[in-house]
């Protein structure tokens, strides 16, 4: 299956662009997601470390499975206030 | 029988400005902290600040923070503003105001939520250099 990842702030000023798409096996971990997108786009791989896959608007853990249709982002280190 | 926490969260485009006084059934104890830009980042001279925010995510964070500060203190009201896009030096960008009966939950809750939201919220910052606003007028 293929994902749609959203990215903003640092995620996107790495990227150059506003979102990534990643090939995965079906309803891959979040693990496993995170892990793709670091070795697929190494702009991206210095950010890895403190990043967190939010789906459909929340943070779940690693072992959380990604399904058709969910809403996925990349959040790192945040900055509001 | 307890009230449910009165609780708001409000993003809006550009500096916030000022607001009416908050009140929430049974508080004696009203805490009001601003956040506002400062001249510099980073050792250098800034015009303003620039909010990007995942904006379906942020508003869903920033209410259950709300919710989980109202609950873990016993507060009486959790109301939240945030700007996005650009807040100059000297401006408004944040404004937590937190009711409760009395004033150490108030005070405590605050604390709470403003480190929880710096960690979970999805708002980055963008400083807008002084020299890079003069070059592009």
């Amino acid at each position: 299956m293929t994902l749609t990842v959203r990215l903003f702030g640092p995620y996107a000023d790495a990227h150059g662009e506003r979102e990534l798409s990643v090939d995965l096996p079906p309803e891959p971990t979040v693990s496993l997601v995170l892990e793709t997108i670091g070795s697929r786009y190494p702009a991206l791989s210095p950010l890895m470390p403190s990043t967190r896959l939010a789906v459909n608007n929340q943070f779940v853990p690693p072992s959380h499975e990604v399904r058709e249709g969910d809403e996925l982002a990349l959040v790192g280190m945040v900055g509001g206030g | 029988m307890k009230t449910a926490p009165a609780i708001e969260v409000v993003l809006s485009e550009g500096p916030l400005g000022p607001e009416d006084a908050v009140r929430a059934p049974g508080a004696g104890a009203i805490v009001a902290f601003e956040g506002v830009i400062r001249p510099t980042e980073e050792g250098r001279e800034i015009a303003a600040i620039e909010y990007e925010a995942y904006r379906p995510m942020a508003e869903h964070q920033l209410e259950a923070l709300a919710r989980g500060a109202a609950d873990r203190f016993g507060l009486a009201g959790v109301f939240v503003r945030h700007s996005v896009g650009v807040v100059p030096v000297g401006e408004c960008s944040f404004r937590l105001i937190v009711a409760s009966a009395h004033r150490a939950p108030a005070l405590e809750g605050m604390a709470w939520f403003i480190d929880t939201m710096k960690r979970d919220v999805p708002i980055w910052k963008r400083p807008v250099f002084e020299d890079a606003q003069e070059r592009n007028q």
